[in-house]
Formats: C-alpha cells, structure tokens, sequence
C-alpha cells in the first residue's frame, strides 16, 4: 500500500491564489498553504493525517468533514490577534504566520501514550464514569480525567481578540450562501426591501465550489460569478460573509458571529443582534456518514468533504480512494476524484440497485462497484490502508487497499435554527431525513434545508420564496422525491459493536447505544445523556441521526416515534470573548456613581459595587477595613457620621387619591398619616411575603415620597404601576421615580442637630419643631432642601436631600462642618453594623423568600389597620401564623465572634448533620454594647427569649442568647434627642 | 444612511461628537389621569402641548416635550424658566391631577454628531426596535450599552441622550471605548 505522495496538492485547479503562498506551523513544524486555503486544506495539503486523539479511547482521528459538521478537527490557533483553545479547522481561513497545536495526544497526536488505554476500551462503555469513580470518591478521580479530556489548550500567553457588539435591523434576512440563498438574494435586488444576506463562508457559493450542476441551463461556475457580482453590486443586499448565525430568539431577532480577516488572522469579531422582518433559511444540509466497525480511521471522511478539498483545495486527500454510499451523491465524490487523477479503487454501494446511468458513469472513467454490499471491517493504524467488504447477502469477505475511503449515508437538513424557535422537525423516511414540518411565522425556507435538492430544484426553490416574502405567487415545480435515490442504512446487522462510531467526538459506538437501551434509557433525551451522544463541540451534526435511528431499531420502534434532541442556542460554538467584547474592566457591567462620587474617591473610599458604587469604608478613617470601620461607627455614636445614601429609592406618588393608593401597598395605616410626618413600614407581595420596607412621607394630602430600598427603587415603581394599570385604573395617581434626581446625606450622631444649624437652615430644627419622623422642605446651606429626620442608626438624624448637581457642595460643605466636632464619612459597612446593634432590619440580609411581617412582630401594627392592602389574606393563612415559622429575633454572645449564615442547631444536637431550627442573618461585634450581637430568624423564635441556642459555624460550635432586636438604646432616648 | 450602514460598516467613527448639554432645565410631568386628557388639560389650562403619538417630540417654543409614556412627558425648558413652568402647573392642576416635578439633575445629556454616530450607536443596542427606524425628529426609550437612554435623532446624524446622571459616567467610559475601535477599509 502506497502512503500519499510527498505533495498533496494538484498541480492545478481550486479556488487557492498560488500566487501568494501562506506559511504557519502545526506542532511546531513550518509549513505553506495558499491564500484561500482553510487550515484544514492547508495541513492535509502538508500531508498531516492525524490531528487529535479520541476523547476516551485516545484513538488516532484525522480530517471527517470539511466545514462545521467536522466533529473531530478541534485545534488550538493563535493568529496575530489573539488565540482560540479550540476552534475548528475547516472553519478557519489560513493565516500568515499562524501557530496551530493539536488539543489530544502526548506527546504528539500521531504518537499518544494515551492510546495504551485502548485495549481496555471495552471495560469503559457508556455510564463508566458514572458508575465506576463515585466510590470512594469522585474527587480523587476528577483531575486525572479531566487532564486526560478535553477539547481545549489553555496558553498562558493572554490574548484577548478584538470583538464588537453591533445592533441591525432589516426587511429580510437570508441565512446561507449557497445556491438557494444566493438564488433567493438575488431575486430580492432592488424589491424595497433591505436585505442581509449572511453566510458562514468566505466566499458565497455553498456545495456549487465542488459541485458539477447545470443551473437555469448554464454551468455552476458560470450561474456563480453572476448571481455573485450582482448581489455584491445591488444596493439593498447586505453580504455579511464569515458570518455564521448562531441563534434566533423571540420577535425575529438573532445573533451572528461574524469575523473579519486579515491576512495575518481575525482582525475583529463582531457579534450582531438583528432584528428582522422576514427570514429566508437556507441553511442547507450536512451529509451523514455510515455506521460500520471501524469507520474512525485517518483518510476516511464524508464524500462531500472529499470533494470539497479536491475540487475547491486542490488537495490529494489520498492517493487511492473507495467511496462507500447508499445513494447517488456519493458517486459524485469517485467522479470527482478520478477526474482529478486520483485512483478510485471501488464504490461499494449499499443499494442493489443503484441506477444504470451510475453504472455507466462508473465503467467510462474504469471505476468499479460492488452493489448490495457493505464494509465490515477497515484496516490501518494512524492511517486507513485498506477496508473489508462483503455482500450484505453474505458470502465472501474482499479486501480492498486504499488510503482513503469516502462516506455518503444521505444528508441532514439544517434545521436547527427554526428548532431555536420551537419548530420539531419530522422524520421523513422518502429521504431518510428530519425535515421541518413547519415554519415559524414569518420564515420560509429554501433549498436542501427543506427535503434533498438538486442545484437545479435548489435555485429554483431560492427564487420561490424571495417571491413568498414579496407577496407574489410563483409556481414552483414540485421538487423531485429522494432525487438521490437513498436507501436507509443505519448499521451492518453483525460486526463489533464496540468499533462501530456513531458520535466521533465523544466515541460514542453502537455498543454504547446497545446498553442504553438494555438499561431502559430508550428515550433520545436518555439516550443523549447516558452516552453523550451528540454533546460535543460540533452538536451531533453527523451523529444524531444515525444515533437514535440504531436507537429506534433497538427499541422496535419507527424514527419517527424516537424523534429527535431539542436543538437550543448558539448554532455552533461562540467565543466568550465575542460575546463580552468590550464590556470587560470599567466597563463590565453598568456601573451607577453617586452624586459626589469624587469626594468620596478623594476621601479614600473603597467602593464596593452594591448595583451603585457605594463607599464600603475610607482609608483615612483607618489602616485597614476593621480599624476604619470601627473608627466610623464611634464617630457616628459619639459625634457625627455623614453616610451618602444617595440610591435610596424616592418616589412621588401624587393626585387627588394618591393616599387611598398608597394606603393598599403598606402594613401600615397611611390614612392616618398628617402632612410634614413620615411613617416606616412593608410593603408585600400577594403571598403576604416581604418584598421591601421604607418610609412614607407626606407632604400634603396630594403628593406623597415613597422612600424605599435602594435595590428596589425601580421594582418597586414598576410595583406601583403595574397595579395601578391593571387592577386599579380608574384611581387618579401619578407616579415618578425621582432617584436620581436627588442627592440626600445622612447626618448621624449626637452632634447632627449642631452640623445642621451650621447650614443656617430657614426652617426650625428644635427637637420639639422637627421630631423625629417628620419632614421639612427649605433652604439649607443655602439649596433648597428636603429634609427628613429618620434613623436607621439609632442615634438622631437628619437626611438632606439636595438636587443631585449640588450634592458633591453639600457633602463639602458637611465634611467641614463635622470635622471639628470629631465627626468623618461613614462606609456601608459601618452604616450596617450601627443599624445592627440598634436592631433594624436590614430586608434582603433579614429576611428570605418566606419571611412575613408577623416573622417580624408586626402583628399588631397589622390589626390595627382598618383598610386593606396587598398581602393582608395571605397572612391570615393558616401556614402564615404557624408556630414552626421562622421569627426574627436578637442573639447576643460574649464569647466567640458570630458570623452571618452560621445554623442554629435543634434541640439538643451538638453536632451536624442534624435539623437546623433557623440561622444568623446579619452579626458583628457591637463597641457600643461590648458583646457581639446579630439577628436570627429562628423558629418559633418570639417564645424563646433568653434561652441558649448552639450555632454551628464553619465547624465550630457557638453559644449565643436569643432576645429582643435592639440592645442599644432601648428607650430610644439618643433617637428621640 | 440605512439601518445596516448604521450598524458599523466602513464608517469613520472619528467624526462623531459627545459632549454634556448645558443650559437647560428639565421638568418631569406626570398625569394622574388618562393622558389625552391630561394633554388637554395642560393645553387648556397652562397652554403646554404635549405629544400624545409615542415616540414624538412637540418643539414650540419656549419648550420641548418628549413623549415619555401615555401618561407622562418630559419638558425641557431654559434654565432659568424652570421655576416658572413649574409653578404654572403646579398653579393649573392643585389637586396634583396633573404632577410636576423637577427633572434637571436626574439626566444627564449626550450629543452626538457626525456621519459614524449611527454606527457607535449600534455598538451599543437596537438603535431601530423596527425596521421602520428612528425618524428624525422622534425619539424613543431604549438601551444602549445596557443603560436605558431616551434617544432623540435630531438631525440625520445628530442625536441627543439622556440617561440617567448616576449612569453618565459609565456611558461616557463606553462612548470613550467604542469609538476606539479603527475599522480597516476592507472592513
């Protein structure tokens, strides 16, 4: 048997420039190819057969596909711009200067020590992990496999490729290039409408590259170069080629991936939205390959993929070939290549009798066949060098030497972006095909992607439904059933299961498909995960099919009943990097400043990302967090402490019935509620469960400020309206959220009272004047003001609230004011643990998705409201006044620090795993109190004051009493000051 | 230029302008009733108009009213008539039927200009939620780099944002970064 010659590449012909000669290295060894060339043509050009290594039998694979259905070709590329672990080769245009590395194989994936696995491969079907490495634990396994698995390389050298992110919209997309695509773009120029025309290729074209056709009575080359200078030429046609789509969502919008190249790689990635009008899908088909024991070898790939390289490559993919088919397209892949002068040693066609024109063909160019017959066994190590055929009727076993064998087991449409819309293809056994039964609105679809076409039929079928999407009625022939006269065959009755491939990715074979069904998992989805079948990298493109078609045989059952996946979002891989493209570092996600965000930049701040950048502690209040932290919280107990509390949420609810409305939305009474006072309280979802709490203020009978959390600002607006639009419209409210247009400081501390007369304000601040939970509006420091004086520290406090442009003045302007007196900027953190120990709640941290208000204590407040309001029912439910319920309580230890999250254990457990009767929600040491103090929610917890709870904490045991929230001031005197 | 020129094509995105919008005041106004009633009223009682088609503007001097939703508009007005046009409604509607609230410092405003703007825009969001496009002189609440904005298309290639002050800063950074990006000719 003779390997392949020493050049791979005919002497003349394809779509390559020889003019302009490309070099770049595989494994580190230099090699050329031409402009034009994908990276798969160029290293099978350079003679290279093995690129990878099985995934779990570390079996030699080479080159099966030549486009995105190649299951195997997962190579890392670094170009002039950046790196990919894993991309596929015949998806890669060639590039100057390019470095390629084989993922598999050690040392090389020609000579992997890895493979001396393989006579074990038996002892490692379906389920091994699963059912082998649990025991005794799965731990001590995993780095081992993982090292051994995988598809990537991780290159420690960063490089991140440039990407983009760009929004479109147009009348009509048309997705693929080839003839149908092309036929309907074309038939679209100049109609009115804007239309993308996008195709994963470099070049338009399609299957017509290495096709022999005859189009509207001229030769393909021919209808080619026209049909693609006039769509270059035409207005209204956008050509966005290297442009794969990836997915279709909801109101016809979709992602594409499209690359821009350069001579030294891809210059760019752009990730597009689109939102389109009308969809023409013509996507095509892949081919399929045949199921037969040892179909995996090096040199044999799919007949299409054969032709392509020959004919658009000008590569010698072998130097003598078999083709091995069940339909006329395979014929297309000896032709091609005995014209190309490669010796064709035999076409072995399943089919008894295939058509006589066939046969002719095949005696003219002195190629022979064997009909009725199929291969049962393939010889070679690294490379195929011969294959085993015998009649499928039985009798005598031939073999063949060949270095290349060609697969044609019919084609599969691509269906998979209208399935992104919920379309379930359906199986059509005229072609032995899942097709689409349907379109989703406004879709149609062209060419093979709907039934197997002839260019011809193709083209024709392209213009038909440019003619549906302008309205306009076309005859169209009927297509031609089974134009290549399939025959379905799914697998030789007998052989070695075990070396029958069905996914090449995963080494999925037919024995792993057998013990699936044997141990129940008939189901495709079943079958899907068991085995894996169809789960890598290329989605099962040349596998499902053949998988859950041995699966139907399996299980007596037709195809169509096994059915197929759910095909789900992107189409085929998407960088991550395209995906983020420049949302990386400042720009991650959309940061929100506050108003006088540079003061507290200035001021040392170390901002903690909340949803706003908010100061977490300052640096000149400390070295180090804790010491900042502590130094803050005595400014604000002794003196006075400034907290930004800028994102709290304002919202002016107003109109005649704004405190009818409002009144329906809170626990509390807000009937009750006088002009210039504020009143805290809940507000619930309909389960009676907490969705956020704040205050209400009221300015007047007809304009009130709701004051709520600041990570609910917006849901609670939309809250607002969502009820007063759809269950109570006919009550005059307006509301507007007017977060963001104030800026409010808090002022904290026994000395807030003294920095605010320094602001000279015209209203009076005397505690008898302005008491706790009222409201003024006026002119302080010379802004106008809105002033409240709430608390959420426990000491006397005021909140500025000033336009938002004048908040940096304002903060200044305190800063001097309070320094004096011993008072400096307060952190969150700080902010928390003063509400802490005065025991407020802090919802979200003190509360979860189950915690009501009577959790709280707020039973009675509840009774006393006359009216009804949101939530009110379901707290009379019998599981809302259960005794077993969670209640917020205080814990107190002097012993051991308490943390967040730690499990208070039941009864008289001392040690987990036992019940857990509730947990600490928020803790910290008090300075005030001299103890650490926290809130719990603990079952029945209201009953249980005093008694001594254990707390496990990250292993250790802590004792803690449960009380009342609050120890600091319990009277209230320093609040009421 | 159509919707895909503007999606990033062969476009120099040198040309484009941002800058803040000084000078002016803002109003917010929201109607506590049904908002053709409200426009009414506002016209009758205040002699304001207001749109009522979604997405349009209303420019009659001495103010400009953006159609925010079906109850609720946006006035921008000069700096120094914001007092008075807030106590003229305030004046026409005491029982807060319609609602008026100062609007000034919750926005924060960007002007773009230049033949690439479209195209930086793209960058960031659907620019068009149709294919019927943003016409000039309408505008429409969107996002754009994952920030809402109101988007006003002045001119064919000259546009006003607003968004939210708290969130200026972030989009000035993404304007800053999506312009850097030097598309080659072949592009």
């Amino acid at each position: 048997m003779s390997r392949r010659p020493a050049h791979h590449r005919l002497p003349e012909g394809g779509c390559i420039d020889r003019s302009r000669p490309v070099r770049f290295s595989f494994n580190g060894r230099q090699m050329t190819g031409y402009a034009g060339d994908t990276l798969a043509s160029a290293l099978l050009a350079n003679g290279v057969d093995v690129i990878a290594r099985s995934f779990k039998y570390r079996r030699p694979r080479g080159f099966f596909g030549s486009g995105l259905e190649d299951p195997l070709a997962m190579l890392a590329v670094r170009d002039a711009y950046g790196y990919d672990a894993a991309i596929r080769a015949a998806q890669v245009p060639l590039a100057d200067g390019m470095a390629v590395h084989a993922n598999t194989g050690w040392p090389l994936s020609s000579f992997d020590v890895g493979g001396l696995i393989r006579p074990f491969a038996r002892f490692i079907k379906a389920g091994f992990y699963y059912k082998t490495f649990m025991w005794p634990n799965w731990r001590w396994f995993e780095p081992l496999i993982r090292r051994t698995t995988g598809f990537g390389r991780i290159d420690a050298i960063a490089a991140v490729r440039p990407a983009e992110r760009v929004h479109a919209s147009c009348d009509v997309l048309v997705i693929g290039g080839g003839t149908a695509g092309m036929a309907a773009a074309h038939a679209l120029i100049n109609s009115g409408h804007e239309v993308v025309l996008a195709d994963d290729r470099p070049r338009l074209g399609g299957a017509l590259a290495w096709t022999d056709a005859d189009i509207d009575g001229r030769t393909a080359d021919a209808w080619l170069h026209d049909r693609s200078a006039a769509i270059a030429d035409a207005d209204n046609i956008h050509l966005l080629s290297s442009t794969v789509v990836t997915g279709a969502y909801e109101g016809n919008v979709f992602t594409m991936l499209q690359y821009v190249h350069a001579n030294d790689g891809v210059v760019l990635q752009r990730h597009w939205k689109l939102r389109v009008g009308k969809v023409i899908l013509a996507t095509g088909s892949v081919e399929r390959p045949l199921v037969f024991p040892g179909n995996d070898r090096p040199g044999i790939m799919l007949a299409s993929a054969m032709s392509r390289y020959i004919r658009e490559f000008a590569v010698i993919p072998a130097t003598r070939v078999c083709v091995f088919t069940n339909n006329d397209a395979g014929y297309d892949a000896a032709f091609t290549a005995s014209r190309a002068g490669i010796d064709v040693a035999c076409v072995i066609d399943t089919r008894d009798v295939p058509p006589v024109r066939l046969q002719s063909a095949l005696e003219a160019e002195g190629i022979s066949q064997m009909t009725g017959s199929e291969i049962i066994h393939t010889h070679g190590s690294t490379r195929l060098s011969g294959i085993t055929v015998r009649a499928r009727s039985g009798g005598a076993a031939r073999r063949i030497d060949c270095d290349g064998l060609a697969l044609a087991g019919g084609v599969s449409p691509l269906v998979h972006l209208a399935a992104h819309r919920g379309i379930k293809p359906v199986y059509d056994p005229d072609v032995a095909a899942f097709v689409p039964g349907a379109w989703p609105e406004n879709w149609t679809g062209a060419g093979d992607v709907q039934t197997p076409m002839t260019p011809d039929q193709a083209a024709a079928s392209g213009v038909a439904a440019a003619s549906q999407v302008l309205g306009k009625k076309q005859d169209v022939a009927d297509a031609v059933p089974n134009p290549f006269n399939i025959e379905a065959y799914w697998r030789p009755p007998t052989g070695d299961a075990g070396m029958m491939f069905v996914d090449l990715q995963n080494d999925v074979t037919v024995a792993d498909i057998e013990l699936a069904a044997r141990e129940g998992y008939v189901s495709v989805e079943h079958l899907k995960r068991y085995t894996t079948l169809g789960m890598g990298t290329d989605q099962g493109r040349t596998s499902n099919i053949n998988g859950l078609a041995i699966m139907a045989g399996l299980s007596g059952r037709d195809i169509t009943e096994v059915g197929t996946t759910t095909f789900r979002p992107p189409y085929t891989a998407v960088p991550m990097g395209a995906v983020a493209a420049n949302r990386t570092g400042p720009l991650y996600r959309a940061a929100r400043y506050l108003p006088a965000h540079d003061i507290h930049d200035a001021a040392g701040a170390v901002f903690e990302d909340v949803g706003w950048l908010r100061p977490d502690w300052y640096r000149q209040n400390g070295k180090g967090r804790e010491a900042a932290v502590l130094k803050e919280m005595a400014a604000a107990r002794h003196a006075v402490g400034l907290f930004d509390g800028s994102p709290l949420g304002k919202i002016e609810v107003a109109g005649p019935d704004a405190r009818a409305f409002l009144d329906l939305f809170y626990v509390s009474n807000i009937m009750t509620l006088k002009p210039g006072r504020i009143r805290y309280s809940l507000m619930l979802h309909v389960d009676g469960v907490i969705f956020d709490d704040g205050v209400v203020t009221c300015i007047d009978d007809t304009l009130f400020v709701v004051g709520c959390s600041s990570g609910n600002a917006d849901a609670v607006a939309a809250w607002l309206e969502r009820w007063h639009q759809t269950e109570w419209p006919s009550m005059q409210v307006a509301v507007a959220p007017v977060t963001s247009n104030w800026a409010s400081i808090a002022v904290a501390g026994p000395r807030a009272r003294d920095v605010l007369a320094a602001l000279n304000p015209d209203v009076d601040i005397s505690s008898t004047a302005f008491p706790h939970m009222s409201f003024r509006e006026g002119a302080i420091g010379g802004m106008m003001s809105r002033v409240s004086r709430v608390s959420f520290t426990g000491e006397l406090q005021y909140e500025i609230n000033v336009p938002a442009a004048q908040g940096d003045a304002l903060l200044e302007r305190l800063m001097e004011i309070a320094a004096p007196m011993g008072g400096c900027l307060v952190g969150l953190e700080a902010w928390l643990r003063l509400r802490l120990e005065k025991g407020y709640l802090h919802v979200g941290a003190d509360t979860n998705g189950r915690t009501t208000p009577l959790d709280l204590g707020m039973g009675g407040i509840i009774d006393k409201k006359p009216g009804d309001f949101i939530g009110r029912r379901s707290l009379s439910l019998a599981y809302a006044v259960s005794a077993d319920r969670e209640q917020l309580v205080g814990i107190k230890c002097t012993a051991a620090p308490l943390r967040a999250g730690g499990r208070i254990l039941a009864g008289d457990d001392t040690r987990p795993p036992c019940r857990s009767e509730g947990y600490v929600t928020s803790a910290c040491f008090s300075p005030s109190l001299g103890f650490h103090v926290g809130l719990a929610l603990l079952e029945n917890g209201s009953e249980r004051m005093g008694e001594t709870v254990r707390i496990y904490d990250d292993g250790d045991i802590i004792k803690a009493e449960v009380c009342r929230p609050g120890a600091y001031d319990p009277d209230n005197e320093r609040l009421m000051a | 230029m159509n919707t895909l020129d503007a999606a990033g094509m062969m476009l120099d995105l040198t040309q484009i302008e941002s800058c803040a919008v000084d000078g002016y005041a803002h109003v917010l106004i929201v109607s506590a009733v049904d908002g053709t009633e409200a426009a009414a009223a506002l016209n009758e009682t205040c002699t304001i108009t207001v749109p009522t088609e979604p997405g349009t503007v209303c420019d009659e001097a001495p103010y400009i009213a953006f159609w925010l939703s079906p109850r609720s508009w946006l006035l921008r007005v000069e700096q120094d008539g914001e007092a008075a046009m807030l106590a003229a409604i305030r004046k026409g509607f005491p029982d807060r039927r319609v609602h008026v609230t100062p609007y000034s410092d919750a926005l924060h405003w960007f002007e773009l200009s230049g033949p690439g703007s479209a195209a930086l825009l793209a960058r960031g969001g659907f620019v068009t939620l149709s294919v019927d496009g943003l016409a000039v002189g309408c505008m429409k609440r969107t996002l754009i780099a994952d920030v809402p904005v109101l988007i006003w298309r002045q001119a064919q290639a000259d546009w006003s944002l607003a968004v939210e002050r708290s969130r200026a800063g972030y989009m000035a950074g993404w304007f800053a970064n999506a312009r850097s990006y030097r598309l080659s000719p072949e592009d």
